[in-house]
């Protein structure tokens, strides 16, 4: 009887060998003829589909399943989508949308003026966006082809938020539904195909041939899987298991050319210490913006930026390099120069420094000790509380800490970049100036045109006063199978724009 | 006999309720801002709060606790907070991945180390050294370094295997054999050693003990007596260790799945701690219990049939 059961795992373990040498290469190996299938990872899987419930960091499942009302193409223009065109009023405070005719949504609903409104309403309601669209006092469906959004105030960066996720479109009668939250309804260039799905692990979408924009999508499916190990996202990259991913500097040469294709990011975010406090409540100090001058002066920002980040360049700016906001000139503000800012710290009545204590989370850790340093040798004593990543925004918002280091992603236009970093988690304290409150609604309001100096007099009045200490702003290396064409998007992982077939297929 | 299954059932049931428990109110006492969480950066007192009603956190904590046992009472684990997937559903769609891995490990680990064992046990002498020496490197190589190694060499430069990823058995079974070779064969190595040298160990006693004497002067041969008697008398203890392997393997699958990015039980449950999200940890606690008071009471079942002996007391 044993010998039965040993000589049954001996030929379990035979058999088992001879179907390893059975086993074909990956189906998706890099050298294969036109793609049929986009192959995608993310990090962290979305915490349901529902409009407005989606949570932040890579919006590509969204953008997929739900069109939006508008669209941002890879350079972080507003094109049409759901609205086919779209006009402000002379004071900016109306926007009229035509409707797109002919759409249907996967249940076989169309899609129409009143599916606009009400997702747009929808995601008004949520806490991830509200804050977002709070400009938005009212949206209305005049007709089945006309949808109106009122607005509080002028607000430039409208247009880039309906063309994001923000803008998202889904079926009224299960907009809010449970169903949503795995089964979405949407009219995207894509649908969910839940039999090829795992919530969390892996989501696969199929082409929706009837999407007015069908032709900018060329691949039938797009698997997207939730690796969160970068060693396994590059191993997989290697096999051609992956089309896309990002690389550090140094590991570019280990994707040869004959079957990889590789470039450079645009500007993707801006680290800084956010001098939340600026009134002053925790950290006093914060209120003189000699003091907040005199960190920015503290701070080595070349040696961080070529040191601790590869791919990396300092910044004075909250703005990205490519956007008309930014001036190469302001990123020379604040010069390296320990004593000028000892000076500074001693006329604000500093001399001694002070003691502050700051978040350390996953973001953060590899800056820390360099910050710590350079703070302590302008008398500013840095202790650190380790926090979770997943607590960081509540404590932020608690009150807890008066200044913190953190990325805030680039959003591909400036109006967007300076009110979110002059809002929200950057502003958690909701610190403002009459000046600033001035300037930013002169920008919200400005013509198309004069928006660039608008913002870009924003820009220099936040490096004026030090409303932050900017560090650097992060690009990368990215690499696809030669197979696929990439365009590097000004708004990274928004949509499924940036990936085609390359020309050699 | 069947007393005895329901007895040890019943003790299983009070062990998944205390440590359930246990689960539950630790997790609670960490305060893990589960509607911040969920709501992100932008979530106002308010929202937080309606948040909270809505998931039932705003009870109190004896109430969400009771009306999470009566949901398992009526085979409803609860919805993840985080991925709005059923947590059943959730843990059906991953246990596939992480028992797959580790029933393949398990018989590499089975095969290969009664190999090793009986051959040390039997032969002795240089072989034993040797094959001791091969048990032990495995034991103390780091599996995650033989990952990355069998990955570089069979997944990239070999490209026979894929590097992450996991195919169903149903899908493709060759995809899946191929989806899972590598993890299976890392998770094995240090259990290979562990078995090997118990069941090294038992057989050098059952070889040394009077019956085997005897039946050698009957004219019976070596390798009857050592494959048909001996290794019969020594698979007692083995099978225990080979139990707890299941177990200590069914613990370990965390780090393969995030090496080889497979959807596992391992990275399900990790996600849901490191995110709070409660009604998952609870329910791959209560599966994790479950497993492990299954998996015991075969193994006194088993060991019973082994051992008359161990029957009796």
């Amino acid at each position: 009887m044993k010998y039965t059961h040993g000589l049954r795992a001996a030929a379990a373990a035979a058999g088992a060998v001879l179907l390893l040498a059975g086993c074909s290469a990956p189906s998706s190996s890099p050298s294969s003829a036109a793609p049929q299938t986009l192959n995608l990872s993310i990090q962290a899987p979305p915490t349901n589909f529902t409009v407005g419930d989606w949570s932040g960091g890579d919006s590509t499942l969204f953008t997929s399943v739900y069109d939006s009302i508008l669209k941002t193409n890879v350079k972080g223009e507003a094109t049409p989508g759901i609205a086919e065109s779209w006009s402000y009023s002379p004071d900016k405070l109306v926007l009229t949308l035509k409707i797109r005719t002919g759409q249907k949504f996967s249940d076989g609903e169309p899609v129409d003026a009143a599916a606009v409104v009400a997702s747009l309403k929808q995601t008004m309601k949520e806490p991830s966006y509200s804050a977002q669209l709070a400009t938005i006092s009212d949206v209305t469906a005049p007709d089945a082809t006309t949808a109106v959004i009122t607005l509080k105030t002028p607000d430039a960066s409208l247009l880039s938020k309906l063309g994001g996720v923000q803008g998202g479109v889904g079926a009224p009668k299960v907009l809010t539904a449970k169903s949503s939250s795995l089964d979405p309804v949407g009219s995207g260039p894509y649908t969910l195909d839940k039999s090829a799905t795992t919530a969390g692990s892996v989501y696969t979408l199929k082409r929706n041939p009837g999407n007015w924009d069908a032709s900018s999508y060329p691949f039938e499916t797009v698997k997207i899987r939730v690796i969160q190990d970068p060693t396994a996202s590059q191993n997989a990259l290697k096999t051609g298991q992956l089309d896309f991913g990002g690389v550090n500097p140094d590991q570019v040469s280990q994707f040869p050319k004959s079957q990889f294709t590789t470039g450079t990011s645009l500007p993707q975010a801006v680290g800084a210490i956010w001098l939340a406090d600026r009134d002053g409540k925790i950290v006093p100090a914060l209120k003189d913006v000699r003091v907040r001058q005199a960190i920015n002066m503290a701070v080595d920002r070349s040696s961080i930026a070529t040191k601790l980040v590869a791919g990396a360049h300092g910044t004075e700016q909250l703005v990205s390099p490519t956007g008309a906001a930014y001036s190469a000139d302001l990123d020379k503000t604040y010069p390296f120069d320990v004593d000028g800012a000892k000076k500074l710290m001693a006329e604000a009545g500093y001399a001694d420094g002070f003691s502050v204590k700051m978040p350390s989370t996953v973001v953060s850790q590899a800056y820390d000790a360099t910050i710590a340093q350079e703070l302590g040798a302008i008398g500013i004593k840095v202790t650190y509380d380790t926090v979770p990543f997943q607590d960081f925004f509540a404590k932020v918002y608690g009150g807890t800490y008066g200044l913190y280091f953190m990325y805030n992603g680039f959003s591909g236009d400036d109006a967007s970049d300076l009110n979110g970093s002059t809002s929200g988690a950057f502003n958690p304290y909701g610190t403002t100036t009459p000046e600033l409150t001035e300037l930013l609604a002169k920008a919200n309001a400005a013509p198309a045109d004069k928006q660039g100096a608008a913002f870009g007099a924003v820009n220099k009045y936040l490096v004026d006063q030090a409303w932050a200490a900017p560090i650097l702003s992060s690009t990368g290396p990215w690499v696809t199978t030669s197979r696929i064409k990439y365009t590097p998007p000004v708004t990274p992982s928004l949509n499924l724009l940036p990936f085609g077939v390359a020309a050699s297929n | 006999m069947i007393v005895y299954i329901l007895r040890r059932l019943g003790a299983g049931l009070v062990l998944v309720f205390i440590v359930t428990a246990i689960t539950f109110f630790l997790t609670h006492a960490a305060n893990i801002p589960v509607a911040n969480n969920i709501l992100g950066a932008g979530a106002t007192q308010d929202q937080v709060a309606a948040l909270n009603a809505k998931l039932g956190l705003d009870q109190p904590i004896i109430e969400q606790y009771i009306n999470w046992l009566v949901g398992v009472l009526h085979g409803d684990l609860g919805i993840s907070y985080f991925t709005s997937e059923p947590v059943a559903s959730g843990i059906a769609a991953r246990l596939p991945v992480t028992l797959s891995v580790v029933v393949v490990s398990l018989i590499f680990t089975l095969v290969l180390s009664v190999i090793l064992g009986v051959a040390a046990a039997s032969k002795r002498g240089p072989l034993d050294v040797v094959l001791q020496g091969i048990a032990t490197l495995s034991f103390i190589f780091p599996a995650i370094l033989l990952g990355i190694i069998l990955v570089y060499v069979f997944a990239i430069t070999l490209q026979i295997v894929p590097a992450v990823g996991y195919t169903s058995l149903a899908e493709s079974p060759s995809g899946w054999f191929a989806s899972i070779i590598l993890p299976a064969i890392v998770l094995s190595i240090a259990g290979i050693a562990s078995l090997a040298a118990q069941i090294r160990g038992s057989l050098i006693d059952e070889l040394g003990r009077d019956y085997v004497r005897t039946l050698r002067s009957r004219g019976i041969s070596d390798m009857s007596i050592l494959l048909k008697h001996a290794l019969r008398n020594a698979s007692g203890p083995a099978f225990t260790t080979f139990s707890l392997l299941f177990i200590s393997l069914f613990g370990s699958a965390l780090f393969i799945e995030k090496i080889f990015a497979l959807p596992g039980f391992g990275t399900y449950a990790y996600q849901a701690t490191i995110q709070g999200d409660l009604p998952v940890m609870l329910g791959v606690t209560l599966f994790s219990v479950l497993l492990v008071v299954i998996v015991n009471l075969i193994v006194d079942l088993v060991s019973g049939w082994l051992n008359p002996k161990v029957r009796v007391s």
